[in-house]
């Protein structure tokens, strides 16, 4: 039993206290990248520690090791459950049945919702002659968005035209091929497929929008590569402000909009190696925790 | 076969989005896109139809076309998504910018002139090294 006690332990460390953590932080911004790997590594370790705690309920009466329990229990065979077996492989089931169920259904809707999209687009929308791979949109409004996928569009309105610089309209453009190239969209994916049946957990409440927005962060970094950190601000500023007051934002917290994060970050931080290095080091300790929990308590 | 037909359901749609209301035959079609064999425009009207984007009516043995939609309500309706796209909640689509307030816009401004004084003074490392 201590094995499933230390593993839901970590879970409720990983899905519970660690994001509440991770969400107010401040470092994520200086080294985004490394900070989506730690989301992503407590998400897995956190799913994964989640099944095992099922089956660690299920084999605590055969054996104090998880493996050999299992090992056990898979040789006994599944004739009649135990009152242990029955809770412990009911709780596995509807944990990975779970994960895996929404995940399908998200992706599919996702597709299908990107598919229909697109395909409006390469009707109504007109290829941009200057920016290769780049659809322009006849409307006053200025928007620029990425459709990701494995047919990416980026698209620019002719309203965002009008609005920027020649510059700042390279450099979004250049922000936008970052995410497609990335594929931040498949990150994004399975965060939006927990917060279906796991909606309750603080992991699938916080992270979609702390890990957009380090997502950003992340692709306003390989704009920058080739373009001044000001044209990217630039850009930002001034798309933002030409829709201000006229659509409401959704995306305030408590340090300001996500837009005013990232132009405050372009302006006056610098992303810092060292974060980066702690934050991936955080990452694999995250990884092998559900591992140790197994193991440390298999041993006692 | 697929991209090529998709081009020419983009030309078939801006004939039909040209005169909007207003029925055409394959024949007029024709016209107005040269090149293309009667059957290939009728393959690509039918294919439209199935996809709700034409509608057609009876005249006589043949069908008149029209689009059931304008361009721009299209367009309208894809800077909606867009617009309305909050990055937390799909995994569809990723904007560059969500709008801000007013009050918040003027603070932006006051940080890009900070970032622009600071570039002329050359004390940004990387505008420096362009």
């Amino acid at each position: 039993m201590a094995t499933a006690a230390a593993l839901v332990g970590s879970c409720i460390v990983l899905f519970g206290a660690l994001p509440v953590l991770l969400a107010r932080a401040d470092w994520p911004s200086r080294a985004p990248r490394a900070a989506v790997i730690l989301w992503q590594a407590i998400g897995v370790s956190g799913s994964l520690g989640a099944i095992g705690a099922g089956i660690a309920i299920a084999t605590a009466p055969l054996h104090t090791s998880l493996p050999v329990g299992t090992a056990r229990m898979i040789e006994g065979g599944l004739g009649r459950l135990n009152v242990y077996e029955a809770i412990g492989l009911a709780l596995a089931t509807y944990i990975a049945g779970g994960l895996s169920g929404s995940f399908v259904v998200t992706f599919a809707r996702t597709l299908r919702a990107r598919g229909r999209h697109r395909r409006v687009l390469d009707l109504v929308g007109n290829r941009s002659d200057l920016l290769p791979g780049t659809i322009v949109l006849d409307h006053s409004a200025a928007v620029a968005y990425c459709l990701p996928g494995l047919r990416p569009r980026i698209v620019l309105s002719s309203g965002t035209l009008r609005t920027l610089e020649g510059n700042e309209i390279m450099a979004v453009v250049e922000h936008e091929r970052g995410h497609v190239h990335a594929r931040h969209d498949l990150v994004m994916l399975p965060l939006m497929s927990l917060l279906g049946p796991f909606h309750w957990l603080p992991y699938a409440r916080l992270a979609p929008a702390s890990v957009a927005t380090l997502l950003e962060m992340a692709a306003d970094d390989y704009a920058c590569r080739s373009h001044s950190r000001r044209d990217v601000a630039a850009a930002l500023v001034h798309l933002a402000a030409a829709g201000a007051g006229r659509i409401p934002s959704c995306a305030f917290s408590a340090t300001g909009s996500v837009v005013t994060r990232r132009v405050r970050r372009l302006a006056f931080e610098d992303n810092s190696r060292t974060v980066g290095l702690a934050a991936l080091t955080a990452a694999c300790a995250v990884f092998v925790l559900p591992l140790v929990c197994i193991l440390g308590t298999a041993a006692t | 076969m697929a991209a090529r037909l998709g081009g020419l359901e983009r030309k078939v749609m801006e004939v039909l989005w040209t005169d909007l209301g207003v029925p055409v035959s394959v024949r007029q079609i024709e016209e107005q896109v040269p090149g293309y064999a009667y059957t290939t425009l009728l393959t690509v009207l039918t294919r439209l139809h199935r996809k709700g984007l034409v509608r057609r009516t009876k005249d006589g043995r043949a069908f008149l076309y029209a689009a059931t939609t304008s361009r721009e309500e299209y367009t309208a309706e894809l800077m909606r998504e867009a617009l309305e796209a909050v990055t937390d909640r799909s995994a569809v689509l990723a904007r560059f910018a969500q709008s801000v307030s007013p009050a918040e816009a003027v603070v932006l401004r006051d940080v890009l002139a900070g970032l622009e004084d600071s570039k002329s003074n050359g004390r940004t490392r990387h505008d420096r090294s362009r």
